[in-house]
């Protein structure tokens, strides 16, 4: 029930995601057509990057999204106190990047925290070292409106429960070098390859 | 002091609503008095069945009326991003503001419009409330205010026939913030004259876990809802909920708007 | 050995079953749902009754289909509007005709000015909610997912956007025909019916605009049953139209939301059903079940003119909340097949006598009554006589040629001593002659007071250019003291 379920997912989001554009275009009452060709501050006006929001990394540095512009990013949300579905997202991650080549050495990891609470800095620090992440792994701190603002732009429904924890809809994305998402795929313990194709076309 | 994070103080669910409330309300100030009724704390039981069956809602102020097309024009003469040519399109599908004329800036009607304002997403909604110090009610909040009976009409099936003669009609759009009903807490049109976003229009809500995160919420579209909805027979709800669900935050629609919330201190 | 007999027997009968349905039902075919489609084309929709023309694609190609919702007031019934949810403006929703093997881009709109979000499940589709998840759209919204036609048949769509009852009852569903591999045979007609029903606020008939009541819907009581989405849509003056000699195909659906119909063509038999509009076809069949959220394709030859009526056979719908639908066949008799009346005569069982209308027979008082004026005659007599005269005589009082005799300036009555008191108190029968037209009928003694066989009376004789004058009942009275 569970696979067939995440398929299900898997499904939607491929089709809202790598059609919606082409449907918006397509629009029967879109007023204002060709909006999204326009750009805005040397970037398309469907960037994430739009977001000017200041984050925090492990190191405790101050960051912008907008600091990832110029290469691909494999984008997620997670909490570091997740007990089941976050590991095995962030598992996933790993599985494609055991299938990087020299061609991806500029693909960087971005993993934002629900956890504005918990998950500081100092702790996903630590939560980088257990999971063995690499450099080009980069792991966000910010406040509850910050994340409210991202997980609206990427579609992601959260809410916190009473014992702290997020439920929290499991997908991953990839945005080129402009910030804008080409890719997303649903689901936990996913195959690596979809995501390979999809940053592939972008180098 | 008396309440502190927007979790997990408890004191204000157990302690006499309207007596902390009034106490609270000095601090607030006089202008918030003027155009949002105080909600007093209390608890529903959620259309979507989740944990518990009973959902708490701490008091909280929620604006008397929708935000109206005046209100909206003062704020994007303020916050020149927010026009309709500045907008980016993350934040704002192409319907954003287009009931407005080409030459809103000049436009003596729309200053004085009191029609809510529709065709605005839920960034816009965000920013609009945070502008006036305010912010977008959760959809508990929502929800819960909702509720309240019209001060008018205390039978309890008034709020499904007001619904349900919404929903079967071809609208006339141009109806004033003010013009359906007011409820017992003073608050107007919650119901049969817009849509209007929630803070968290797209939560999870239904679950213990985030395992079970693949259950909702688009369970409500298809043969799982009977089975999810506390009331099966509360129909409105479902539109209500599957409106919500056919959202993202960027969209527009012309007959979805908003109205402010804000936390008590 | 008996035993081993026995067996090859039952093997025998195996073998001839098996093979006796081999050959009445066509085999499945099974697409490769891996092959390549060749092309695109855009489908072309229609309106019920209409149908889109037969593909005539010789191989699988892209089907691009673009819907939109469009929620808006129309007719229900005469005088009565009703909030329809529509796929295309119309209920049913736009027949969409695809070949099996084709793969189907969707593209559904929902109109800006809708109140609500609005998807669709298309029973086509093999894939989760049949396309209901990756359809869901906010008004102002469009939205795109493929699939490919794997199986044949006749299938239903409808919204299933919560409350998905409340969306059906609306109105929205429509079918989607995934012709087999090698097309369906060549007939003269393809029609489009299909079957819903709708709970309104008032009951059946009551004017104005109607909200829908979800009380009733969840009781399944509804107040209307109508083909093709409002009462008389293809009916009369909107009936079907076909030649006699031709065959026609009825592509026939049922929306629900709740009820089985019993289909049914008065005065037709089908030549062939698939079954639930899949590839079992069935032959030679009065009433063939379709139910909510299913279908049937039937086919038959009109071989005599005359009105076709497509029924739900659970009659008082069709009779009482307007589940009805004709096809008016036109052009010459052929008596070899239906005669049409020959003879009509007079049955009489043996013994039997005159029998009076009702067997009460304590009118007979002799209670003298106070006379009627004559205005008081003639009111009283109008409604008498409309309530016991009308049904043969008619309201013109000019009766029925060769049945039922006139009453307007009736020799055979002014002729009557009795003014006609005996033929109402007694009845009436064997051959008489009116105007010089013979008639040979049975007219029952009606069991009438004296004061109300006067008042008849003096109707009759005043309104249908009689030789007038006032009956009374006090005539009436020595009429039957004189038997």
């Amino acid at each position: 029930m569970k696979s067939i379920t995440f398929l299900l997912f898997a499904l939607i989001l491929s089709f809202s995601a790598c059609k919606e554009q082409a449907a918006e275009k397509n629009s029967c009452c879109s007023t204002k057509p060709a909006m999204a060709q326009k750009t805005s501050g040397g970037m398309p006006e469907t960037s994430l990057y739009q977001l000017n929001q200041q984050w925090k990394n492990q190191n405790g540095e101050p960051v912008q999204l907008s600091d990832f512009k110029g290469s691909p990013v494999v984008m997620t949300m997670i909490f570091t106190h997740c007990e089941y579905a976050c590991p095995m997202m962030v598992n996933d991650l790993k599985m494609v990047e055991d299938q990087f080549t020299e061609k991806h050495q500029n693909v960087k990891f971005v993993l934002i925290s629900f956890d504005h609470e918990r998950d500081t800095p100092d702790r996903l620090l630590e939560y980088a070292k257990t999971q063995q992440l690499g450099e080009n792994w980069v792991l966000l701190h910010g406040h509850a409106g910050k994340v409210k603002e991202l997980a609206m732009v990427l579609d992601i429904s959260y809410e916190q429960l009473e014992n702290g924890a997020f439920a929290h809809a499991n997908k991953k994305f990839v945005l080129n070098a402009q910030g804008e998402l080409v890719f997303s795929q649903e689901g936990l313990q996913t195959k690596a390859e979809p995501v390979l194709k999809a940053l592939n076309k972008l180098l | 002091m008396l309440i502190a994070g927007e979790n997990n103080n408890k004191m204000i669910r157990y302690l006499g609503s309207w007596i902390l409330a009034g106490l609270i309300l000095s601090g607030v100030g006089l202008s918030a008095q003027e155009d949002m009724s105080l909600i007093p704390a209390g608890s529903y039981t959620p259309f979507i069945k989740g944990i518990t069956e009973e959902v708490e809602v701490e008091g909280f102020l929620l604006d008397k009326y929708a935000v109206t097309n005046a209100d909206f024009l003062e704020f994007v003469k303020a916050n020149p991003d927010w026009s309709p040519e500045n907008v980016k399109s993350l934040f704002a599908d192409s319907g954003y503001l287009t009931h407005w004329p080409v030459n809103y800036l000049n436009d003596k009607d729309l200053e004085s419009n009191m029609e809510p304002v529709v065709n605005v997403s839920w960034f816009a909604a965000n920013a609009y409330c945070k502008w006036k110090g305010k912010r977008l009610p959760t959809l508990h909040e929502w929800e819960y205010a909702a509720l309240a009976l019209p001060k008018n009409d205390s039978d309890s099936a008034a709020l499904t026939r007001i619904n349900s003669d919404w929903y079967s009609r071809k609208t006339a759009v141009h109806a004033k913030v003010g013009s359906t009903y007011e409820n017992q807490y003073g608050v107007w049109d919650m119901y049969g004259l817009v849509w209007e976003w929630v803070d968290n229009f797209n939560t999870v809500i239904s679950n213990e876990d985030s395992r079970n995160n693949e259950d909702a919420p688009q369970g409500l579209f298809c043969g799982s809802a009977s089975l999810n909805a506390s009331d099966a027979s509360d129909y409105v709800a479902f539109i209500r909920f599957a409106y919500r669900g056919s959202l993202k935050a960027n969209y527009t629609t012309r007959k979805m708007g908003f109205r402010c919330a804000k936390t008590i201190k | 050995m008996k035993t081993k007999n026995f067996f090859y027997i039952i093997i025998l009968l195996l073998a001839v079953s098996g093979y006796s349905c081999t050959e009445q039902q066509p085999e499945r075919t099974i697409v490769d749902a891996e092959q390549e489609v060749k092309g695109h084309v855009r489908a072309v929709l229609t309106d019920a009754p209409q149908v889109p023309p037969r593909i005539t694609n010789k191989s699988n190609t892209k089907v691009i289909v673009e819907l939109e919702v469009i929620e808006k007031q129309m007719r229900l019934a005469d005088g009565v509007e009703y909030t329809f949810w529509t796929f295309g403006g119309q209920v049913p929703g736009k027949f969409i005709r695809v070949r099996q093997g084709d793969l189907v881009e969707f593209h559904l709109h929902n109109h800006p000015d809708n109140m609500l979000p609005h998807n669709i499940d298309l029973h086509a589709v093999t894939g989760p909610g049949g396309g209901a998840e990756a359809s869901l759209i906010a008004p102002g919204k469009s939205a795109q997912f493929s699939f490919r036609a794997l199986n044949q048949g006749l299938y239903v769509y409808h919204c299933a956007t919560a409350p998905v009852g409340m969306h059906i009852a609306n109105g929205m569903y429509g079918l989607i025909l995934v012709e087999p591999l090698e097309g369906l045979p060549p007939v003269d007609h393809e029609f489009y019916v299909m079957q819903g029903e709708f709970y309104t606020s008032g009951s059946y008939g009551e004017k104005g605009h109607q909200d829908f009541d979800m009380q009733k819907a969840i009781d399944e009581h509804p107040d209307y049953v109508v083909m093709n989405g409002a009462v008389g849509a293809s009916s009369g003056e909107n009936a079907m139209m076909v030649q006699v000699g031709e065959t026609v195909r009825l592509f026939m659906g049922n929306g629900g939301p709740n009820l089985v119909s019993s289909f049914h063509a008065i005065g037709e038999i089908f030549d062939k059903v698939y079954v639930e509009g899949g590839s079992l076809i069935n032959h030679d069949v009065q009433t063939t079940l379709i139910p909510a959220g299913g279908s049937a394709i039937v086919e038959f030859k009109c071989e005599v003119p005359g009105t076709l009526h497509l029924v739900d056979h659970s009659i008082f719908r069709a009779f009482n909340k307007g589940a009805l639908a004709q096809i008016k066949v036109v052009g010459d008799e052929n008596h070899n097949v239906y005669t049409g009346k020959e003879k009509e005569e007079v049955y009489l069982p043996e013994g039997s006598a005159i029998q009076t209308i009702s067997q009460n027979k304590t009118q007979k008082s002799t209670k003298p009554i106070a006379e009627k004026s004559f205005e008081e005659r003639m009111e009283a007599g109008e409604s008498l006589y409309k309530q016991n005269c009308m049904a043969c005589h008619m309201d013109h009082g000019n009766g029925i040629a060769g049945t039922f005799p006139p009453l307007v300036n009736s020799d055979f009555l002014q002729a009557r001593d009795d003014k006609g008191i005996g033929i109402i108190l007694n009845g009436l029968q064997g051959e008489i002659t009116v105007k010089g037209t013979n008639y040979n009928n049975i007219m029952p003694a009606v069991s009438l007071s004296d004061d109300q066989v006067a008042s008849i009376l003096t109707y009759i004789h005043n309104k249908f250019e009689n030789d007038g004058g006032l009956v009374k009942a006090a005539d009436v009275d020595s009429w039957r003291k004189q038997q």
